[in-house]
C-alpha cells in the first residue's frame, strides 16, 4: 500500500514530469504565440516601431479602443453589480429567467449579435429608422461599438459576482443595518469589501474581452480608418494590406494592452496577500 | 422596553408563516421563542427586529407604534445564528462599527469598544479577523457589537446553535448575567427545549405559525397543554388502549382511569413522562404496566434507565429515570422484569384534545424494594 501510494502522488519523478509537461504546453499554446508577436514587431528596429504607432491611423484605433474600454467598463460594472444584487437578494416572478438572459452574451456567436443590432439600430432597421429622423446614428459610429460591445462584455461581472453573493448571504448586511448603517453604508463599508476582488476580476475579463472584441464589432462598424476602427480591426486591415510588419505592431500594442491588465490584477492580488500576513503576525 | 405584538400575521407565498399572533413581553424580561424548525420563530423576530415585514398586525415597542419604523431607528441589537461578523474587519473594528455610524468621537469610540471587549473577556483578541476566532469567540464579539449601540432590545437568533456543549453552557451563563446586569428587554430564537427552560423567564413554544403555549418555565415544564407541548418538552412514554370498565387496555397491561376521562371515547393515549414515573418490582392498583429493563445509562444526575413492554406494544421504548440512590438499594439488570407505576398520567381521548391529568397514589416504599425471587413470581403470574 504504502509503495503504490508514493507512486500515485509523491514520486519527484512524476512530480516533475508533470511540471515540465505543463510548462511545455503552456510555451506552446500560450508563451511561443506571445512571444512571436513582439518579435515581429521588432523586427524591423525600434524605429519602425515607432513610425507605426505614431500613424494617424493606428493613433485613432487605440484612442477608440481605450474610448470604447473606458465606457463599457464602468456601465457594465454598474450593470452587472445591480443585476447580481437584485438576483441574489430578492425573490420575484422572472428571476430564473432574468439569470438564464445574463448569459445569453456568452451563449450567442458575437457576429450574430452585431447582426442583430445592425438590423435593429441600423437606418433601415426599427430603432435606427426612427433615430434616424432625429439625425441620431449609431451603427457605422462610435456609439454603435460601444453598445455592442456593452452586449458582448456584459455578462462578465455579473457572472463573477452572482455566485459569490449567493454563498456569502445577508447576514452581514442585515447586520450592517441593525447597526443603523443606511443603504450606502451598508453597502459600501460591507457588501463592496466582501465582494471586491470578484468585481475586480469582473472588471478586468470586461476590458480584456471590450479592448479585444472582434466580431460584433466588425459588423457594426464598416472599418472606416480613422473614424470606426477599432485596434483590433486595425490589425485585420493592416494584414489585409500585406503590412505584416504594421499588423504585428498593433498587435503588440493590444497584447501589451492585456498583459497591462494582468499586471494589476496581480499586484492588487499581492497587495492583499501581503495586507492579510501582516494583519496576521500583528493579531500574534 | 416593552414589546407588544398586536395582530401579527406573514405569509411566504403559499405559505403561512404565522397565524395572527399576539404577544407581549414585560420590560427586562428573558424571553424565549421555543419550537421545532417551521414554526415561524425565527420569523417572528426577524419581524420584531424590522428584518422581515409583517403582512398585518403591529409592534409596539414601549407603547410606541414600530411597525412602520425601518430597522436602523428601532434601536435593537442583532445577534445572528452565524454570527454574521464582518469578516473584512477586526474584532474591534466589528464593534466598533455601529459606533462611527453614530459619530461619535474616535477616543470615545476607543474607550467603548475596550470597555465591551472587557465585557465580553476578549480585549486580547481586538486586532484579530473573524476567520481567526474559534465559534465561542465569535459569539462574544457578535454581542458586543449588539450591545454597542446601546440596545432597547436584545434579540438573538438561535445563539448557541453551533457550539459545543461545553461553551454553550458557559456562554449561556454569561448571557443570562449580562441581561440581569444591563437590564435590556431580550428575546431568543431556539429550538433546544432545555436552553429555553433554562435561561429565560418567559417561554413562548411555537408550532406550524401560532403560539401553542405561553408561561414561565415552570409552567411550561409543569402543566404542557397539548400533545404537541408534551412531545416538545421531553420524553414522553406512551400508552395506547382500548377503554373498558374505567380502564385503558392493551393487551397484559391496563392503566385505571377516573369517570370523567373515560366516558368520552372508546380509545385513548396517555403520555407517562419519565420523572412522573417510578419502577417496582409489584404492580399498583391503578396500573398493570409489565416491563422488562433493556439498557441503564448511569451517567447524569439520574440514572435512566430503558425499558421494553411485556406483553403488550409501544412504538418505541421507554424511559424511566430513578435517583442514583434508589438504583444502588434496588440493583436493577438488564434483562430484569419489573413494573412501570405512575404517580400522574395524561390522557388524551383524541390527538387533539385537551390533557386530563390523572394523579395516582404514591407507593410506599417497601413495595418498590423486593427480592428476586418475588419478583419471578410476579412475572409468571
Amino acid at each position: 500500500m504504502l509503495y503504490r501510494r508514493s507512486s500515485l502522488g509523491q514520486s519527484p519523478w512524476l512530480k516533475y514530469s508533470l511540471i515540465g509537461l505543463a510548462f511545455v504546453i503552456m510555451t506552446l499554446y500560450v508563451l511561443a504565440p506571445l512571444a512571436f508577436i513582439f518579435v515581429r514587431a521588432f523586427s524591423q528596429g525600434w524605429a519602425n516601431y515607432l513610425s507605426v504607432i505614431l500613424d494617424p491611423y493606428t493613433r485613432h484605433a487605440i484612442g477608440l479602443t481605450l474610448v470604447v474600454a473606458l465606457l463599457t467598463v464602468p456601465i457594465n460594472l454598474l450593470f452587472g453589480t445591480f443585476l447580481a444584487w437584485l438576483v441574489t437578494r430578492y425573490e420575484f416572478r422572472g428571476r430564473k429567467l432574468l439569470m438564464t438572459l445574463i448569459d445569453i452574451p456568452f451563449a450567442v456567436s458575437p457576429i450574430v449579435a452585431g447582426l442583430l443590432y445592425l438590423l435593429l439600430y441600423g437606418s433601415q432597421g426599427l430603432i435606427g429608422g426612427w433615430l434616424d429622423q432625429y439625425d441620431v446614428q449609431l451603427m457605422f459610429a462610435w456609439p454603435g461599438l460601444v453598445l455592442v460591445t456593452l452586449f458582448v462584455t456584459s455578462p462578465f461581472v455579473a457572472r463573477e459576482l452572482i455566485p459569490l453573493m449567493q454563498q456569502q448571504g445577508q447576514d452581514e448586511e442585515e447586520a450592517a443595518i441593525s447597526l443603523g448603517a443606511n443603504g450606502w453604508q451598508m453597502f459600501s463599508q460591507v457588501t463592496l469589501p466582501k465582494i471586491r476582488w470578484a468585481l475586480l476580476y469582473g472588471v478586468v475579463l470586461t476590458n480584456a474581452r471590450a479592448m479585444g472584441e472582434f466580431g460584433a464589432v466588425s459588423v457594426v462598424s464598416g472599418s472606416i480608418r480613422g473614424q470606426t476602427n477599432t485596434l483590433a480591426l486595425h490589425i485585420e486591415l493592416l494584414a489585409q494590406d500585406f503590412n505584416a510588419v504594421g499588423a504585428f505592431v498593433s498587435a503588440s500594442l493590444l497584447a501589451s494592452l492585456a498583459l497591462f491588465t494582468l499586471l494589476i490584477k496581480a499586484l492588487v492580488e499581492w497587495r492583499q496577500q501581503q495586507q492579510l500576513n501582516t494583519s496576521l503576525e500583528d493579531s500574534q | 422596553m416593552s414589546i407588544r405584538l398586536s395582530n401579527i400575521s406573514k405569509t411566504f407565498g403559499q405559505f403561512q408563516a404565522l397565524q395572527p399572533i399576539n404577544l407581549e413581553l414585560p420590560k427586562g424580561q428573558f424571553t424565549a421563542l421555543l419550537g421545532p424548525s417551521g414554526s415561524g420563530k425565527t420569523t417572528l423576530l426577524r419581524i420584531i427586529a424590522g428584518l422581515e415585514h409583517a403582512d398585518q398586525g403591529q409592534i409596539f415597542l414601549d407603547q410606541q407604534d414600530v411597525t412602520r419604523q425601518p430597522i436602523k431607528d428601532r434601536q435593537v441589537g442583532l445577534v445572528f445564528q452565524n454570527y454574521a461578523l464582518f469578516r473584512h474587519m477586526t474584532v474591534a473594528d466589528n464593534i466598533a462599527f455601529g459606533l462611527k455610524l453614530r459619530k461619535l468621537a474616535k477616543a470615545e469610540i476607543h474607550k467603548q469598544v475596550m470597555a465591551l471587549l472587557e465585557m465580553v473577556q476578549l480585549p486580547h483578541l481586538a486586532k484579530r479577523y473573524p476567520a481567526q476566532l474559534s465559534g465561542g469567540q465569535k459569539q462574544r464579539v457578535a454581542l458586543a457589537r449588539a450591545l454597542a449601540i446601546n440596545p432597547r432590545v436584545l434579540l438573538l437568533d438561535e445563539p448557541f446553535g453551533a457550539l459545543d456543549e461545553q461553551v454553550r453552557q458557559e456562554l449561556r451563563r454569561s448571557l443570562r448575567q449580562l441581561h440581569d446586569q444591563l437590564g435590556f428587554t431580550s428575546v431568543f430564537v431556539t429550538h433546544d427545549q432545555q436552553e429555553a427552560l433554562e435561561l429565560s423567564d418567559q417561554v413562548v413554544l411555537m408550532s406550524h405559525g401560532r403560539i401553542e403555549q405561553q408561561g414561565s418555565p415552570k409552567e411550561l415544564f409543569e402543566r404542557p397543554q397539548s400533545r404537541f407541548a408534551f412531545e416538545f418538552l421531553g420524553h414522553n412514554n406512551l400508552f395506547q388502549g382500548q377503554l373498558q370498565h374505567q380502564r385503558l387496555v392493551q393487551g397484559q397491561a391496563w392503566l385505571q382511569l377516573n369517570a370523567t376521562s373515560s366516558a368520552t371515547s372508546e380509545q385513548g393515549t396517555v403520555l407517562l413522562r419519565p420523572h412522573e414515573l417510578s419502577l417496582a418490582n409489584q404492580a399498583s392498583e391503578q396500573a398493570h404496566l409489565p416491563m422488562q429493563i433493556t439498557a441503564i445509562n448511569l451517567v447524569g444526575p439520574q440514572v435512566q434507565i430503558e425499558l421494553e413492554p411485556q406483553g403488550w406494544q409501544s412504538d418505541k421504548p421507554w424511559q424511566v429515570g430513578i435517583s442514583h440512590q434508589q438504583f444502588h438499594q434496588w440493583q436493577p439488570e438488564r434483562g430484569q422484569l419489573c413494573f412501570a407505576v405512575p404517580h400522574l398520567a395524561h390522557f388524551f381521548a383524541s390527538h387533539d384534545s385537551p390533557p386530563q391529568s390523572l394523579r395516582f397514589e404514591q407507593l410506599s416504599k417497601s413495595s418498590q424494594l423486593v427480592d428476586e425471587r418475588q419478583l419471578a413470581y410476579n412475572s409468571l403470574t
